[in-house]
């Protein structure tokens, strides 16, 4: 009885190695879409755009994982939503890399060698994949969101970098900050606004030149503190530069310091009447901790799903529609970024301002604002805007 | 100058200068015992993220601060071990061991939260803030001195016990013995090893106590690479404080005064790369005063 004990836990043993090793080996899980009832039928639309092969567009999405409730998850729900709204033309894969980024590579190099037409990824961590991997496979095509990449100096014709106008999000965060500090929820009168960044790098004074106009957009005599961590990880000195913005009289700050913005969150927290803008992801969902989750007015948004229906939807009707070879920048008009409009928004404003901040939202999305860019400015300029000269 | 009238920014001072001064002190009494102890910056980062993690899953926020003590002390235990028993070079071991510390602490959040970044899912507890009773009603020094964070006062505290103990005991004694001349000091029977252990593990809990301060008090949670060149600057103001504790108090509140005119000086509006130097610049600055100082005093000595 013994002895089959231990042949069971040793069978068991080794079946669980083997699993452990497979699990290890393959790097990545691959979550297949069933790739929607064969084409049987075929569309009109359809007929046109895969004529050429008769096989249905192959779109691989590889991201670290699907639920990071921040722009991976975002994309995942992107390329779902493509094969929703084009069942018969696409197939879609999406791959798990886990966190780990050494194993990237490898992800999309097994990508690119299975035949997906269409490779796409995310973020800084992946400059290197895209500009070494494609030259290989010069024939499938690389999608490369929320970074660029420097076309000058490659030879990237089957690549594109997808940027995102953080400056038009940065202007609703703005109009949003200007309606709170002057209303009754406020902690103080005062017409003070704040802003944490990380560094003073043009990504993230994208944020800040649209900040400080979609705030005087709304009154002119808004002022605006700002303070640069120096870096993505400090959280006490976040929390301390926003502690003496507060002092200062600010009464709702906007972060856009990655990890250490939590900091700019927990300083808002503590004291009464006064709220933080979070960024990139719904950061009123992705944090756990109550306290922290009521201080968050709202999020400016990087809206990857949209971007990406967008762009398939152009290749689909036209591949020659989409800007392969250069760094896109999408925005508002594609509804490639934006904020978050929750109940806790409404709750701090008011509804008339909810109505005034999406009234703004038309009139980014018509071109009838235009906001700067601070790629197209000098520091000394940016400065002056923030400054409000 | 506005902002010197304001009592926020003095407060600043004060939150700033304490994880300094911890780390101040621990890298002191390693060095008093002729130890150069490096790795104030992994066991600041193995204290905040275990003290963290164990009040959440116990709720408790004593034995998350235990935890967390504890960590941090046999981290600096394990460098003591490589530098003492398997003779590795203190510099080398200190920093290897701060790298490991850095990567295995967001490792070991990840693998037991699924967390890579802060410890948001965790609810953790944090040190509570106490108002000294008859300061608090100062005008003024009341506002600047009262109401810190229980840790803040333990680490002046611990700033002046450290200095009596060195300067008046006889473990102190031995400390010095040990740190100034090893060989005369075993020749009269005191056990180089067992003092330089000591001081090390006292080196280590000092350490954790700054680092748990991180984490459970200064914010009430963890983020990978929060400690942020906190221990590492903490050798400079051991350097300039010479091993007098009181010196290192006065060195940690220049780094948080430091600290906090960076901070301030941003909300004008000036060039942050430029003040982000400051707390660095007037460390390095005061440094130099503070060497040039000790070579003049040691010629005269000389001269006697």
């Amino acid at each position: 009885m013994k002895k089959l004990l231990n042949k069971v836990v040793s069978v068991a043993l080794a079946g669980a190695m083997v699993l452990s090793m497979t699990a290890c080996g393959s790097s990545a899980s691959t979550a297949e879409t069933a790739p929607a009832e064969s084409a049987a039928a075929g569309t009109e639309a359809a007929a046109e755009t895969t004529a050429a092969t008769g096989d249905p567009l192959k779109i691989t999405l590889c991201v670290g994982r699907t639920n990071d409730m921040s722009f991976q998850q975002s994309a995942y729900e992107g390329v779902m939503k493509v094969q929703e709204l084009y069942p018969d033309q696409v197939e879609v894969n999406v791959v798990e890399m886990t966190d780990d980024t050494t194993k990237w590579e490898a992800a999309f190099y097994d990508a690119a060698d299975a035949g997906a037409d269409i490779i796409m990824g995310t973020g800084f961590q992946n400059l290197d994949n895209f500009t070494n991997i494609p030259q290989e496979y010069p024939d499938t095509k690389f999608i490369l969101f929320d970074q660029g990449l420097d076309f000058e100096a490659n030879e990237l014709p089957n690549v594109m970098g997808v940027l995102f106008d953080s400056n038009q999000s940065g202007f609703l965060a703005g109009a949003v900050a200007a309606y709170y500090t002057q209303n009754e929820n406020a902690a103080n009168p005062d017409k003070t606004l704040g802003f944490v960044g990380a560094m003073e790098i043009v990504t993230i004074t994208d944020f800040l030149v649209g900040y400080a106009e979609g705030a005087r957009y709304v009154d002119p005599d808004m002022q605006i503190k700002t303070a640069y961590v120096g870096d993505f990880v400090d959280t006490a000195k976040a929390k301390d530069q926003s502690k003496a913005q507060i002092a200062d009289g600010a009464d709702i700050i906007f972060q856009v310091a990655g990890g250490a913005g939590t900091g700019v969150i927990e300083a808002a927290s503590e004291v009464d009447g006064v709220m933080a803008i979070g960024v990139d992801a719904d950061q009123y969902e992705t944090m756990e901790d109550p306290a922290l989750k009521e201080a968050v007015i709202t999020s400016s948004l990087k809206r990857l799903d949209n971007a990406i229906v967008k762009i398939i939807g152009d290749y689909l009707a036209d591949p020659a529609s989409v800007g392969f070879g250069s760094n896109v920048t999408y925005g508002m008009e594609d509804d490639a970024v934006g904020i978050v409009f929750n109940d806790k928004l409404t709750e701090s404003i008011g509804e008339e301002n909810v109505a005034n901040v999406q009234a703004i939202l038309e009139k980014i999305k018509s071109g009838e604002i235009t906001v700067d860019k601070a790629s197209e400015l000098t520091s000394d300029e940016i400065n002056a805007i923030v400054a409000g000269e | 100058m506005e902002m010197f009238l304001k009592l926020d920014f003095w407060f600043t001072v004060f939150r700033c200068a304490t994880p300094v001064l911890f780390a101040t002190m621990a890298a002191m009494i390693a060095d008093r015992s002729g130890i150069l102890n490096l790795g104030m910056e992994g066991a600041m980062a193995i204290a905040s993220l275990s003290g963290v993690l164990a009040s959440g899953f116990s709720g408790n926020l004593l034995v998350g601060g235990f935890v967390g003590l504890f960590c941090g002390t046999l981290f600096t235990m394990i460098l003591a071990y490589f530098i003492m028993n398997m003779k590795a070079n203190q510099v080398i071991a200190g920093i290897a061991m701060n790298l490991a510390a850095s990567g295995g602490s967001i490792f070991a959040l990840y693998s037991i939260t699924g967390d890579k970044n802060t410890s948001n899912s965790i609810q953790s507890k944090a040190f509570p803030s106490v108002e000294i009773p008859v300061l608090k009603d100062i005008p003024v020094l009341g506002d600047i001195l009262s109401g810190h964070n229980v840790l803040t006062y333990l680490a002046f505290i611990l700033a002046i016990v450290l200095f009596i103990v060195l300067k008046k005991t006889k473990f102190g004694f031995k400390v010095r013995a040990v740190g100034e001349s090893p060989e005369a000091a075993e020749s009269v029977g005191i056990k180089v090893h067992r003092v330089r252990y000591q001081t090390m593990f006292l080196s280590g809990l000092l350490a954790s106590f700054g680092g748990i301060y991180m984490s459970m008090g200064y914010i009430n949670r963890w983020t990978a690479g929060m400690i942020a060149g906190r221990g590492y600057i903490a050798l400079a103001t051991n350097a300039m404080a010479a091993g007098n504790s009181l010196l290192g108090m006065f060195a940690s509140l220049l780094y948080g005064f430091g600290s906090s005119i960076a901070i301030y000086l941003q909300n004008m509006n000036m060039d942050p790369y430029m003040v982000t130097m400051i707390p660095y610049l007037a460390i390095i600055v005061f440094y130099v005063l503070f060497s040039l100082y000790y070579r003049h005093k040691n010629k005269q000595h000389e001269s006697l």
